[in-house]
């Protein structure tokens, strides 16, 4: 078990599109999240944001100091959500940071009339062969279809299931495109997660161990398996090797489409026809997409769920798991457990 | 319009494609593994021609990226592919021309007869299709 984070608060936002700037909502959720830490924002010593060109252009250091980085140490990483986490706990671990904020963003919702992201598709390969990450995507969902398990009925039931928890409605099919569990369900999202250093004593939500594993834009893997690599992140987790799922009251996934993160999920015991709300809660990331940064939602509504469980009955630890799988085919895997720290 | 370089391997094997209607790939000892496209290590390797068979691992229906707005995919499916002598997957444009796309299906390589040296310089095709067609090969 690592030694260091806890995440002391979080706050969030999703819209399909949001009806405030993007600016506005960022800080919303950053005043958000400070609340619920009983922090301010004096006692932020670091910054940390996920955001990228891709759906921010130049925007990503003046949104930033929105989000109230202006005179502190600060550090944008323009990846996954898995690994802004990863550079966060980091910071804190090794004592550069004592009380940190982790905001991440993305107004994804116009990729779902039109997806432009032909460039993170290397320009001589993949990109002139029409090897978007919307295709990509397409060529996985049609490879998972024939893995165990993966049902059109079950899949298209998954999507409704997660689009209802996650925008409390169902997911319509469109004549003449691709099936729910086959899209990405894009909408705007803005999330901010307060950490501080597990040493001082106050309850939260530990950070207790995080891996990522990655495949570059083709992977060289014969499938493209988010199953597999959802066992190679856990794998990497400390030494610790592959875990079942047994061990954790809730699991969260953020995948590219339904049927990638249901497959990711059933690498821990997941089926449609079993789930009683632990895996998901939340709706996952499929149907609640905003780009790079997505599982940030997942981390924050996995780290309530475990504050509100050590808050009531149980006395005994209650562990959590997020999949971050971003990427076309989800190949930028990073595992994060965490744990409740119970109130005593 | 942006111009790169393709690197070092990358030129050869795009070169290749274009002026001599050969596929090739990377072999190299350290790691020991043959790259297509090539993948510079940094170590030394050597050129090793593949193909002209392959196997199709997957591709993705037609029907489900028609709204993507790649227009070379009017004409091609994205494919993924194994080609005969390579030891990794390829991305690479596949024509159907009918057949069921399962995994395992045996195709065979075919060239533009013009060239932009890029991916779309090639195809593959399954092998009864490409034998009785006429483009250059």
């Amino acid at each position: 078990m690592r030694p260091g984070a806890v995440i002391a608060g979080c706050g969030w936002k999703l819209g399909r599109p949001f009806p405030d700037r993007l600016d506005v909502v960022i800080r919303q959720a950053v005043l958000a999240a400070l609340a619920e830490s009983g922090l301010s924002i004096d006692d932020i010593d670091s910054f940390v944001t996920v955001a990228g060109d891709t759906l921010d252009g130049i925007s990503v250091p003046g949104r930033a100091e929105v989000a109230g980085n202006y005179g502190r140490r600060y550090l944008n990483v323009p990846s996954s959500a898995g690994h802004g986490l990863g550079a966060a706990v980091t910071q804190i671990e090794a004592g550069e940071a004592k009380n940190l904020i982790l905001v991440g963003w993305g107004a994804a919702t116009k990729y779902g009339a039109f997806d432009p992201r032909r460039n993170q598709a290397d320009p001589f390969y993949a990109r002139p062969i029409g090897a978007s990450p919307r295709v990509v995507a397409a060529l996985q969902a049609n490879e998972i279809l024939d893995m165990p398990g993966m049902e059109k009925s079950a899949l298209q039931s998954y999507a409704d299931a997660m689009a209802q928890r996650a925008w409390d409605g169902t997911v319509a099919p469109e004549a003449g495109a691709a099936p729910a569990w086959v899209r990405t369900g894009f909408c705007d999202g803005a999330v901010a997660i307060v950490l501080r250093r597990a040493s001082d004593g106050k309850p939260g939500v530990a950070v207790s161990d995080f891996a990522s594993i990655s495949r570059a834009y083709s992977p060289e893997d014969d499938r493209l398996d988010t199953a597999e690599w959802v066992k190679e992140a856990l794998s990497a987790m400390s030494g610790r090797g592959y875990t079942d799922g047994t061990e954790f009251t809730v699991i969260e996934a953020a995948a590219p489409t339904p049927i990638a993160e249901a497959r990711a999920l059933s690498a821990l015991g997941f089926a449609s026809d079993t789930d009683q709300g632990k895996f998901n809660p939340s709706g996952g990331g499929a149907t609640a997409h905003f780009g790079q940064a997505t599982a940030l939602r997942q981390i924050a509504e996995t780290s309530r769920r475990l504050a509100a469980g050590s808050k009531s009955s149980s006395r005994r630890p209650s562990k959590g798991l997020v999949l971050d799988l971003t990427g076309p085919a989800g190949q930028h895997t990073t595992a994060i457990m965490l744990q409740a720290e119970t109130v005593q | 319009m942006f111009r790169h370089s393709a690197g070092r391997l990358g030129s050869y094997y795009l070169t290749a494609i274009r002026t001599q209607k050969r596929l090739c790939g990377w072999q190299t000892v350290s790691p020991s593994r043959l790259s297509v496209p090539p993948r510079d290590f940094g170590t030394k390797g050597e050129w090793t021609d593949i193909g002209p068979g392959a196997e199709l691992l997957s591709f993705a229906p037609s029907e489900w990226v028609a709204d993507s707005g790649e227009a070379v995919l009017r004409d091609f499916v994205l494919g993924r592919v194994l080609v005969d002598g390579a030891e990794v997957p390829l991305f690479v444009l596949v024509k159907l021309n009918g057949a069921d796309g399962k995994r395992g299906l045996r195709l065979s390589v075919r060239f533009a007869k013009g060239h932009t040296g890029t991916g779309v310089d090639f195809w593959f095709e399954p092998v009864s299709a490409s034998a009785s067609e006429g483009a250059q090969s």
